[in-house]
């Protein structure tokens, strides 16, 4: 039995699976290490262990970012505080902006310049800036100096002044972070990692002693020292093990098309899974745009704590604001506001006399009184909420939701999946066994990932016959195996595809285009704007978890033997077990497979 | 279903919003141009039969209140067959100014539209926002055509519009991504439609244009009664004078006392000084409020024709849409901020500062950002996008790349902002060098009136722009400019600060 351990910290709870074995501790989140050690102390031997960590996350979200200095090319220090220039609501009296991350007076600029095709416009002086940065006692330094994507000399420079001269200093430099263009987001990119340096280094440091293995925000692990280096990339660790389980689960199930659905208290994560997961450098957090391969994980704010009430219009609106852990749902006994999951208890999906995490018992009249009679209503506009992430993640991209299947887990996830899977008019539904603790179980089946980009701006078909050349001095040689992408756009376009990096990558791209964007012309020149390359060690192979043997089931009131279920339910029925509870309506039916997994079908 | 109940109201809600949104993303990623990707200069709406808009993605105001007077124009110029989209900009038929292009094609019961800001529409200058005295100086005018019939776009239509702009081959992409965005909406309601019912969707429309229309109400009844006046000048001396007051549960707003319209691109039709109001009004709903028809219904706007806010034909209105609107909404605001209490900014940078670029075998055009006026419990946003737009600029990088220039100077321009016990916002200093030859042209304003403060607090900086060539001193621009340029000579803007508010301490 594999002794490798997954370790998955939430907002609540630090969940281990080990073996066969999957518990529960209370996180600590003024000392997120402490859960982490305190669990493992309980498994007697295990060898590696591999981690998914919020630590980065937090900090970014909660503003508890190190001080930074950000030294870029002079004329445009301010950089940071103008992004696009745009707004983020259409319609207020005082609109607001992202945060800049960095005070005017650690904005630093100095005099080079480099040209778009790479060449020097004005040679590195580097004036007074050891003394400004030494003077200004900032905790890290961000570089990000213009078009240094094409030409990195003089961030070099730079980078190993400062080094030399204040030995010690976190730095953070933008063509090593993230080596693409667009200033804005680079440089976002490259002062969030400067942010999280001193953060997330001491954090990793008390954990280096043991074997230990970080999951990205890419779905891939990393050693200590990568993170150490680029904590930025750990930024959507939480999510990624979910998704790399559900690709996992559904890859297993000789699944092809299916939507990861993980809703949890607070939120709901949705992805499309297409044989793998798929990979994006494009997203948002807190307003930032931050240029790191992370899975494609769509987030709504909507999960079983998320409040319901009716708005100044009377329209009933679901959260985003959540009643959270404290005091949470008024079912658990403190709350007083309606909630998805009083409405769950209501409707009778969840068993008064079932043990809920942390032991709190169920009051459903409480819920009553807090829901009245909206209970339907409330799972109504939940679903739409979540109906509108899922067609984000599909239509959006070109794909028909129909033919898909949707792999639900998280505390709230099979609730919800029926309903959902109707609404959408996908294939199925599938629910992994031990949902609660499903992302910690697939952090131990992700792979080992680096992740390398180059930006080349290029006519494409320049490129065809050499890629052996163009690849060279991209990633570090290691790796298993080797994924060599490139991100592609008919010129003038400002969004590209990601396919293949081969001699039939312009075939690809106008197939990948059509698909996505309902047409193609292969008469327009195509631009090859970023290579990327992935150096992959796949994870060891680990069993699934074992089937449910020792769960409860029960059908509505009455408790229903394990076989009965195992020979499969028509619905109506709610199935409980553990932390769980599965809604199978009216139309549907429920199967237990081999590996313990929940199939939900429409009666034929 | 019967009568809509408060979740019914949320999933319809949802629905027509994610239409319009799921539109405009469409869009954003099959067009091929800068100007609709980067800066998403565009939007996409749902309308109901009649035309009353149900939703709108938001992506630019100054479309908001416009949107449905082009659709209204398209559907009692052409009959719409399934499968047909009409095409148009006449600002007298629908439009606003000539570059906004706006396609309208049924969709079952509904109907679907999308407007997009093309870099250019032909005319005497690049990018077709030139200094012209009349509508023809400044493009190609399409009155409500069918440019698709029966799924087809009609080649001959599509020949004469390439053959009048700069860059077609980007113009016929871009409108192709525009119609087949459209189809995309289509779909999505004829699915609805058949999961629903068209009765209930069309019932739900209703319900929630009531709900707005009702919130707007209520809006109103909280503002002071009586009639309350209030003016400004944009550059030169032309007074945009606007009275409000509340009446049988509307707001009317009368721009009786406005300026005649002038030989300049800075006229507006009714469409876009309707949609500066329906803007305003916008602004004091609450956060989760649908912007639908309903708005439109608690609003009456009357604007003498021939003045600057409804300019008769032929007036040139290039600049009406991104100058003169943006200017309305302070004057709206400042006459709203008599009829509440502490809740209206000061003025803002009152201008887009639209500069176009045009050299052999480009054309570039980008709105500058400037300073927010400030509201009384918090200073204005310095360098941002105010009011009516709120494109995104070019990232330098991707502007060198793809253009002769180079960004010598991007920054916050310290100190612009009005002084108050709430400060304006900054304006924005950007400075560009040529690398070859190019003719420039400069829209903007606020460079002779400042943005008022409100309450005490100071007015922010005027704008300002200078050419400067080797060996020479600057050169100051007007605020409405044509220049040429040659390698080696530089642009400096300034853009505005915004208003303070309060009594600096």
């Amino acid at each position: 039995m594999s002794r490798l351990v997954g370790v998955d910290t939430g907002g609540t709870f630090t969940d281990f699976v080990v073996g066969d074995r999957a518990f529960k501790v209370r996180s600590t989140p003024d000392d997120p290490a402490r859960a982490v050690l305190d669990g493992l102390g309980r498994i007697d031997d295990h060898d590696s262990v591999v981690h998914g960590t919020t630590v980065g996350t937090n900090a970014l979200l909660t503003g508890a970012l190190a001080r930074v200095g950000f030294v870029t090319t002079a004329g445009v220090e301010d950089l940071l505080e103008i992004g696009r220039q745009d707004r983020r609501e259409l319609y207020a009296l005082a609109p607001s902006r992202h945060d800049p991350m960095v005070g005017r007076a650690d904005r630093i600029g100095v005099s080079e310049r480099m040209r778009a095709d790479g060449s020097v416009e004005q040679p590195l002086a580097m004036g007074d800036l050891v003394e400004r940065v030494r003077a200004s006692g900032v905790a890290a330094v961000a570089i990000c100096l213009l078009h240094a994507y094409r030409n990195p000399a003089h961030e070099r420079a730079l980078a190993a002044a400062l080094t030399r001269a204040l030995p010690g200093l976190p730095l953070s430099v933008s063509h090593r972070v993230c080596n693409e263009f667009r200033e804005f987001e680079r440089a976002a990119t490259t002062v969030v990692n400067a942010g999280l340096l001193p953060v997330v280094a001491p954090y990793v440091s008390r954990l280096r002693h043991l074997d230990l293995h970080i999951l990205q925000s890419n779905g891939g692990t990393a050693t200590c020292d990568e993170v150490a280096e680029f904590p930025v990339r750990t930024v959507l660790s939480g999510p990624a093990g979910g998704v790399v389980a559900a690709a996992a689960l559904a890859r297993r199930h000789g699944i092809e098309q299916s939507v990861s659905f993980d809703m949890g208290g607070t939120s709901t994560d949705v992805s499309l899974l297409r044989g793998g997961a798929a990979r994006t450098s494009e997203f948002v957090i807190g307003g930032l745009p931050l240029r790191v391969p992370v899975l494609d994980v769509h987030t709504v704010g909507a999960g079983g704590g998320s409040v319901a009430f009716v708005d100044a219009l009377g329209v009933l609106r679901v959260g985003p604001r959540s009643a959270g852990a404290h005091p949470g749902p008024a079912c658990y006994g403190i709350g007083t506001e309606p909630t998805v999951t009083d409405a769950h208890a209501v409707l009778g999906h969840l068993s008064a006399d079932h043990a809920l995490a942390d032991s709190l018992a169920l009051d459903v009249a409480r819920a009553h009184a807090a829901v009245g009679d909206r209970a339907r209503d409330i799972v109504r506009v939940a679903d739409a909420a979540m109906e509108r992430a899922i067609r984000n993640v599909t239509v959006r991209r070109g794909v028909d939701p129909r033919p898909c299947v949707l792999v639900a887990f998280g505390g709230a996830g099979a609730l919800h999946a029926c309903g959902l899977a109707d609404l959408l008019g996908m294939r199925g539904v599938l629910v992994p066994s031990h949902p609660g603790t499903f992302s910690a179980h697939g952090m131990r089946t992700a792979d080992r990932r680096r992740d390398f980009v180059r930006t080349l701006l290029c006519d494409a078909s320049s490129c065809m016959g050499r890629w052996d050349a163009l690849f060279a001095d991209l990633g570090e040689g290691l790796g298993a195996r080797v994924e060599r992408t490139a991100d592609v756009r008919y010129r003038g376009q400002s969004h590209e595809l990601s396919v293949a990096a081969d001699d039939r990558l312009l075939e690809r791209f106008h197939a990948a285009h059509e698909a996505a964007f309902g047409y193609r012309d292969d008469t327009r020149v195509v631009e090859l704007v970023n290579l990327r390359l992935a150096e992959i060690d796949p994870g060891p192979p680990v069993p699934p978890l074992a089937p449910r043997v020792s769960k409860t089931w029960a059908q509505g009131p009455i408790r229903m033997a394990r076989a009965a279920v195992e020979g499969g339910v028509a619905g109506p029925v709610v199935l409980h077990e553990d932390t769980a509870t599965t809604v199978v309506p009216a139309g549907w039916q429920a199967t237990v497979c081999e590996d313990g997994a929940l199939a939900l079908e429409r009666t034929p | 279903m019967s009568v809509m109940n408060a979740a019914d109201l949320a999933v319809f809600d949802a629905l027509f919003r994610s239409v319009a949104e799921e539109m405009g993303e469409a869009l954003v990623r099959a067009a091929t141009s800068t100007n609709i990707k980067e800066r998403r200069d565009l939007s996409c709406a749902v309308f109901d039969g009649d035309a009353a808009l149900l939703a709108q993605a938001a992506h630019i105001p100054v479309h908001l209140g416009a949107m449905p007077m082009s659709v209204r124009a398209a559907l009692d110029a052409r009959s719409l067959a399934p499968g047909d989209v009409v095409l148009l900009n006449d600002p007298w038929r629908g439009g606003t100014h000539l570059p906004d292009l706006t396609a309208v094609m049924r969709a079952g019961r509904f109907i679907v539209a999308n407007r997009a800001h093309h870099a250019d529409i032909g005319g005497a200058a690049p990018g077709s926002l030139g200094l012209a005295r009349d509508i023809f100086g400044e493009g190609l005018r399409i009155p409500p055509v069918r440019f698709v019939r029966g799924g087809e776009i009609d080649p001959d239509l599509l020949d004469l519009f390439c053959a009048n702009v700069r860059a077609p081959r980007e113009r016929k992409e871009d409108l192709i991504a525009q119609v087949e965005t459209l189809k995309r909406g289509a779909i999505r309601l004829a699915e609805a439609e058949a999961r629903f019912g068209g009765d209930a969707l069309t019932q739900a429309g209703r319900a929630l244009r009531e709900a707005t229309r009702g919130a707007a109400q209520r809006v109103l009844a909280t503002l002071r009664g009586g009639a309350h006046t209030f003016e400004d000048q944009m550059d030169g001396g032309h007074t945009i004078r606007v009275t409000l007051s509340v009446e049988r549960e509307q707001l009317i707003a009368d721009f009786a006392g406005t300026g005649d319209q002038v030989e300049l691109p800075i006229n507006a039709n009714l469409a876009v000084t309707t949609s500066a109001v329906t803007y305003a009004l916008a602004l004091l709903m609450p956060d989760t409020a649908p912007l639908n028809e309903g708005l439109r219904d608690a609003l009456v706007v009357r604007a003498p024709a021939g003045s600057l806010v409804h300019a008769n034909y032929p007036a040139p209105v290039a600049g009406g849409n991104v100058e003169t609107s943006q200017r309305m909404v302070d004057v709206v605001l400042g006459a709203l901020a008599s009829m509440t209490d502490r809740i209206i900014p000061a003025a803002s940078q009152g201008t887009m500062n639209n500069l176009t670029i045009g050299g052999a075998g480009f054309s570039y055009y980008e709105t500058i950002g400037g300073g927010a006026g400030a509201a009384p419990a918090s200073p204005g946003a310095s360098a941002i996008q105010t009011h009516m737009t709120n494109t995104r600029n070019t990232p330098i990088e991707a502007l060198e790349h793809d253009l002769p220039l180079l960004v010598r100077r991007l920054a916050i321009a310290r100190g612009t902002g009005g002084a108050g016990a709430a400060p304006g916002g900054d304006g924005l200093e950007k400075e560009l060098e040529f690398l070859a030859p190019c003719v420039v042209h400069l829209l903007a304003d606020r460079r002779e009136g400042q943005p008022y403060g409100l309450a005490g607090g100071l007015p922010g900086a005027c704008g300002a722009a200078w050419v400067i060539r080797p060996a020479s001193e600057p050169e100051p621009l007007p605020g409405r400019a044509r220049v040429e340029v040659n390698a080696g000579d530089r642009l400096r803007i300034r853009t505005p600060g915004g208003g303070g508010y309060g009594k600096p301490s």
